[in-house]
């Protein structure tokens, strides 16, 4: 009996093994290939463009890097790629700025895409970006190739071989006139306020220069653009024959170098016959005795000047004049200049500084700024020479000037062409 | 002998597919083993998971058998969810005095409705697999009759306290028996009540009594009549299933979403208020010594209610929702945004649970005036409109019936049993405005068809009444009935020898259905309102099975069954809630199933391995989501879903020394997916046909939410000195995520090709990790004055606080293909340490 139990319990056993052990495949819908023959480089699929449009209607994939996306903004439906053999745009039907981003590699499907150029920029366009592109992988690091301005310029034909490649740039600056266009107020990379395109210039430094265009929607447009000298890195694109370059992001705009190029960052020459133009201000502390602009013996340039003699008597008072904040956050060795003039007995005019301009005189903290004023009376202006402002890098900074007269005796002070450039 | 030839034509048509019975045990189980307590109310599906269906269906088989595998495998692996053989629990049936539990809508019983009476439940006859019944035709999964009759309920009186903390932290019951006194009559009355103010989950809370009254009056010798009545109302706070972001922010696998502060008190957005009071009148007539018939009558009416937050022109306030969690903000250039979430997701309490507080702030500060107000031209109400309310959905049913069943003792080998049941059975489904939350009023329109159609009456819940202005304790939404009404009968013959038991059955139903809409909806104008279509289905089952006594200690089973079974009215109707719409092609579900058993019974070892094929043919699914890639609220339903079920259950319970017990359960299996279904979309707007003939890959998919794989190992000693202590080992593997049906079509994966990462990202299952937990459980009894008695008992499940055991989850239904992990899976974890220790005092 025990035999017979032994069996049963063998074949029931037989039968548990048989019943768990098959293990079955899971089923799956069809799953389409891609045979190699199917997947052509990014050089291959520009040389397809021989002159005209055309619908892409094979079954073709390319792969590629994404080297430009849509986070800043700077472009807008519209990716970069880009393979070891060359790079190439394309214009998507939606935007992608919440699927791809730099260093995802991607697949895109070209069948039903069209491959044509807008003045002679080669693209891939009507490229559903949730159907057509697929991201195989994230943090793909993708190095922009170093060039010159004027490599990516030299048109082989009618097209840049730098087309939608991603590069980098060295020893370039901006254009003073871009730099600093306004007294003391840099310029942004575009117009954020009326969300305008802007172009601005870089320039090598064999005076190639090179249109950087940023979009009035990126995020970085009200940004102000790199003072000094540095690289730049961004996507190469072509408008008719004018090269153009793209930047992802102000951070790979390192132009925080020397320049060869000085540019004047603040300039009051008072040549415009006004004492207060380009925010500059005075305010009364003692008495109504105001600075105001003249050009008694100067040949006609004017200057601004301060007296508390009426021409009978001394008139107490202490008067400040204010420059515009001064934002020192872009200038690599800020240095400031002047020109001053005095006369007669009095108290000096002292030069202060400050990073924490109140508003008021009386109440902000001052350090007195150690330019070298006029030291000796009698007509004719004295230049102070260099003063580095360098220790105020990264910061805002108000310079003010306090004139000081009493009852019984006053200075005449003339003070000219108080300059603050990037050295 | 005419039947001796009837049971061999079935196992030889069903000698494929064999399956077993089981011991069958009148069976009062003892509190020591307190698996009705402490048993959390887990859901034993994917589908309660999902959060549209019940959750207080754990299986009676479970709590009940003795059976050497049920009974441990009730006690240990129902913390993880495991289903006996990977059935739903519609595949058990539960009957009280006869009459059938399970309700007729989700074919599941509803332990809730009955919850607290355990001095009662516990006497229960159980069988498990398929089996004999001379109830009624139980189906694959096995039967528990409840013995609710007042005349055989253990005369004396019981009193109990138990203390734990899951669901409930006390627990008060009483129980009192007359017995059959001298005057024929019996009397029963039991009560209870379950209290916490918060559950081992934060945020629920458990609020339950309950009440049992049976008398039964013997007439004379044949006739006997009963009554039953009894209830039990039950509030309580919900427990949500999140994605594993939400763990790992919170450091919390039993984080709740469903809860937020209110004025510095905690409030759950998720009440369950259920109360189904029964009666049933029952006549037990002994017409001879061979023949008893039993019949009755039942009347069950009452209500569940589920609150649930819902908000118009607002941002969803579920912290949980995919916007309102970090990953959300994953995308580089978004790093400032993703710090802060994380930051406040784990330092503000606020952003980690609902913010009742801005919800009462946003419904306060907004101001709006409803022109032509409830239909009335002219009628304008101004007031704050709500933006976020919480509505209770509510199923009141109301079933009636009658019930009669009569076993007629042929010969002394022989037994003949048979019984009809009438069952009519009506939801009526609506929506109550609980609480608006400080606001004034809200307006009934659907925001999903007013952002989809120009047409402003498109919007409106009721064109009967536009506009409808909505204050606290009015129905709103939609509002429509089910009707099921249900004839069905069933004969059975037993007959045993020396060597050879058997029994066979045959059943024969009328299920029909409908749906009758009480609110005319702008959207459906046409179909919203009155009855649809009468659907009837006409439905049998054969069961058979057969017993060898090698010897009387070594036995071999054998079971067959082919059932039909109408489909639920859940997955008829395209969607219930807005139209009369139903399924084309719906079918009644094929049931095939078989087991094959090797029993041993000695009194130190009992064993039992079952090998058992269960198919379930011809199911329909239907489900309502928001379809990323159809960009819109859709309506799927698939039809011909077939699920395979294969696996051994071992159970042994070894008695090494008068005092010390080894048992050991073990059960594995493939539950998976046997077909390609087929799939129809439609939009929940509008009639709209999105997709038709979809195909799902689906045969080979596991059916998640379980472990098909558990193990227990246990040993107990029992002192002779009325104590006892005992542990539990148990492990559990081959857990799988419920696997969402349209990433497995052709269109989910299109334009991508073989080498993208998606496509394996799509479809691949997920398998959760394995894990084990210790049980252990102590006792003891004191014998006061020879006659009363008090025992005193504690259970510790999870002794070791494992936190980090999932045990089943689901993947959501919304998906984006190309990016699977923006709706990553809701996933479900085990408790860490609970207890539960009881001390009564019988009399």
């Amino acid at each position: 009996m025990m035999n017979t139990n032994k069996y049963i319990l063998l074949s029931l056993l037989t039968i548990v093994v048989a019943f768990t052990s098959c293990k079955k495949d899971y089923d799956s819908p069809p799953i389409q290939s891609l045979p190699t023959g199917n997947i052509i480089s990014i050089d291959s699929l520009r040389n397809m463009y021989v002159g005209t449009d055309s619908i892409i209607d094979m079954d073709l994939s390319i792969f590629g890097i994404v080297t430009a996306d849509e986070l800043s903004g700077n472009i807008y439906k519209m990716l970069f790629i880009q393979d070891e053999t060359n790079a190439i745009k394309l214009e998507l039907t939606s935007s992608s700025s919440n699927t791809f981003f730099i260093g995802d590699k991607v697949r895109v499907s070209l069948k039903g895409a069209r491959l044509y150029a807008y003045k002679n920029m080669i693209a891939i366009t009507d490229l559903d970006p949730d159907k057509k592109i697929i991201k195989q992988t994230t943090g793909e690091a993708f190095v922009p190739e170093l060039v010159s301005i004027d490599s990516i310029k030299n048109l082989n034909g009618v097209y840049s071989k730098y087309q939608a490649r991603l590069v980098r740039i060295d020893a370039v600056e901006f254009l003073c006139s871009d730099v600093f266009s306004c007294p003391g107020v840099p310029s942004t990379w575009a117009d954020a306020i009326n969300q305008a395109d802007e172009n601005r210039t870089i320039e090598d430094t064999l005076g190639n220069s090179l249109l950087v265009r940023s979009s009035g929607f990126s995020s970085f447009a009200n940004q102000a653009l790199p003072t000094g000298k540095g690289s730049i890195i961004g996507i190469v694109s072509q408008y008719n024959g004018d090269m153009q370059l793209t930047i992802r992001n102000p951070a790979e705009a390192k132009m925080n170098e020397i320049r060869y190029n000085q540019c004047v960052y603040l300039q009051k020459d008072f040549n415009d016959e006004n004492l207060t133009s380009g925010c500059w201000t005075q305010q009364n502390v003692v008495g109504n005795i105001d600075w105001y602009v003249d050009d008694i013996g100067s040949n006609g340039s004017p200057y601004a000047v301060i007296k508390n003699y009426n021409g009978s008597s001394n008139i107490p008072c202490e008067t400040w004049l204010i420059s515009p904040n001064l934002d020192l956050t872009t200038l690599v060795n800020p240095i400031m200049s002047l020109r001053s003039d005095m006369n007669y007995s009095g108290p000096a005019l002292e030069a202060y500084i400050t990073t924490n301009y109140t508003g008021d005189v009386t109440t902000t903290t001052w350090s007195a700024l150690p330019i070298n004023l006029d030291n000796t009376f009698g007509w004719g202006f004295v230049s102070s020479g260099d003063l580095s402002l360098s220790s105020y890098v990264n910061q805002n900074v108000t310079i003010a000037f306090k004139y000081k007269g009493s009852s019984s005796d006053g200075s005449t002070w003339e003070l000219d062409d108080i300059i603050v450039q990037d050295n | 002998m005419k039947s001796v030839k009837l049971i061999v034509v079935v196992s030889f048509l069903f000698s494929v597919s064999l399956k077993a019975q089981n011991d069958t045990t009148v069976n009062s189980v003892a509190d020591t083993n307190f698996n009705s307590e402490l048993l959390p109310q887990f859901s034993t599906s994917l589908n309660i998971l999902d959060e549209e269906s019940d959750n207080q269906d754990v299986s009676g088989l479970l709590q009940s058998s003795r059976d050497v595998f049920t009974s441990i495998a009730g006690f240990n692996f129902s913390a993880a969810r495991f289903r006996v053989r990977g059935y739903d629990s519609e595949n058990f049936q539960t009957l009280m005095n006869g009459v059938e539990m399970n309700n007729p809508e989700s074919g599941r019983a509803i332990w809730a409705y009955w919850g607290g009476l355990n001095d009662i439940t516990r006497y229960q006859e159980s069988k498990n697999g398929i089996t004999a019944s001379q109830y009624a035709f139980s189906g694959i999964g096995g039967f528990s009759n409840i013995n609710a009759r007042a005349s055989d309920q253990r005369t004396g009186s019981r009193v109990s306290y138990g203390s734990a903390n899951r669901s409930y932290n006390h627990r008060l019951m009483f129980t009192h028996s007359t017995g059959l006194m001298a005057n024929g009559l019996a009397v029963t009355v039991s009560g209870s009540g379950r209290y916490s103010n918060e559950g081992y989950v934060e945020g629920t809370y458990y609020r339950s009594g309950s009440y049992f009254l049976s008398i039964e009056k013997k007439i004379n010798k044949k006739h006997s009549l009963g009554f039953v009545a009894f209830g039990a109302p039950t509030v309580s706070g919900g427990q949500s299933i999140s994605v594993q972001e939400a763990y790992d922010l919170t450091g919390d696998n039993n984080y709740n979403a469903y809860w937020g502060y209110q004025n510095g008190k905690k409030r759950n957005s998720r009440v369950r208020n259920t109360h189904v009071p029964m009666m049933m009148l029952n006549h037990y007539f002994t017409l001879n010594e061979k023949t008893q018939i039993n019949t009755s009558g039942y009347f069950s009416k009452g209500k569940n209610g589920r609150t649930r937050l819902s908000w118009y022109d607002a941002a969803d306030p579920r912290p949980d929702y995919y916007r309102n969690l970090p990953s959300y903000y994953s995308n580089p250039g978004d790093e400032a945004l993703f710090e802060l979430y994380t930051n406040l997701w784990q330092n503000d309490v606020n952003t980690q649970q609902m913010d009742f507080d801005q919800m009462y702030f946003a419904n306060t500060k907004n101001l709006h005036s409803v022109q032509d107000a409830n239909g009335e031209i002219g009628n304008t109400v101004t007031g704050n409109r709500a933006k976020y309310i919480i509505e209770e959905e509510r199923r009141d049913e109301t079933r009636y019936g009658i019930n009669s069943s009569f076993t007629h003792k042929q010969t002394e080998n022989l037994m003949l049993s048979g019984g009809i049941n009438i069952d009519m059975y009506k939801s009526r489904n609506f929506k109550v405005m609980n609480d608006l939350l400080g606001a004034d009023y809200w307006v009934d329109v659907d925001r999903f068809a007013e952002r989809d159609f120009a047409d402003e009456s498109a919007a409106q819940s009721n064109v009967e009444i536009p506009n409808h202005i909505i204050k606290e304790g009015d129905e709103f939404g939609y509002n429509y009935d089910i009707n099921i009404n249900t004839y069905k009968g069933f004969v059975q013959a037993e007959g045993t020898s020396a060597k050879i038991d058997w029994f066979t059955a045959l059943s024969l139903s009328n299920t029909s259905f409908w749906r009758t809409g009480n609110m005319k909806s702008g959207l459906f104008q046409e179909d919203s309102k009155g009855d649809s279509e009468k659907k009837s289905f006409l439905n049998y089952g054969v069961k058979a099975g057969a017993v060898y006594k090698i010897t009387g200690r070594h036995l071999i089973t054998a079971n067959g069954a082919y059932i039909t079974r109408a489909p639920q009215t859940r997955n008829s109707f395209v969607s219930a809630r807005s139209r009369n719409q139903i399924v084309d092609n719906l079918e009644s579900e094929k049931i095939l199933s078989g087991d094959l058993n090797y029993l041993v019974r000695y009194p130190n070892v009992k064993v039992r391995l079952t090998g058992f094929y269960t198919n379930i043919n011809d199911k329909t699914w239907a489900r309502s989501f928001y379809h990323e890639d159809l960009n819109t609220f859709v309506n799927y339903v698939m039809t011909g879903v077939n699920q395979n079920f294969v696996g051994v259950e071992l159970g042994a319970e070894v008695k090494i020394t008068s005092t010390i017990e080894v048992t050991g359960a073990f059960s594995t299996g493939s539950y998976i997916y046997s077909s390609r279904p087929t799939v129809t979309i439609s939009q929940d707007n509008s009639t709209e046909l999105l997709a038709e003939n979809r195909t799902v890959y689906f045969e080979n998919y596991k059916i998640g939410g379980m472990p098909q794989t558990a193990a227990s190992v246990g040993l107990k000693y029992s002192s002779p000195k009325f104590w006892y202590v005992g542990v539990n080992f148990n492990y559990f593997t081959d857990i799988y995520l419920d696997a969402n049906p349209d990433r497995r079509t052709e269109e989910a994966i299109e334009g991508l090709v073989a080498s993208d990462p998606q496509v394996d990202e799509i479809l691949a299952q997920t398998k959760l990790d394995n894990g084990y937990t210790i049980n252990a459980f102590a006792g003891k009894s004191w014998r006061i004055k020879g006659k009363y008695y008090l025992r005193l008992n504690i259970n510790v499940n999870n002794v070791l606080d494992t936190k980090d055991l999932a045990t089943g989850g689901f993947e959501q239904l919304r998906y984006d293909s190309r990016n699977v992990g923006r709706f990553p899976p809701k996933i479900g974890y085990m408790y860490g340490r609970t207890y539960f220790a009881m001390v009564s005092f019988t009399f």
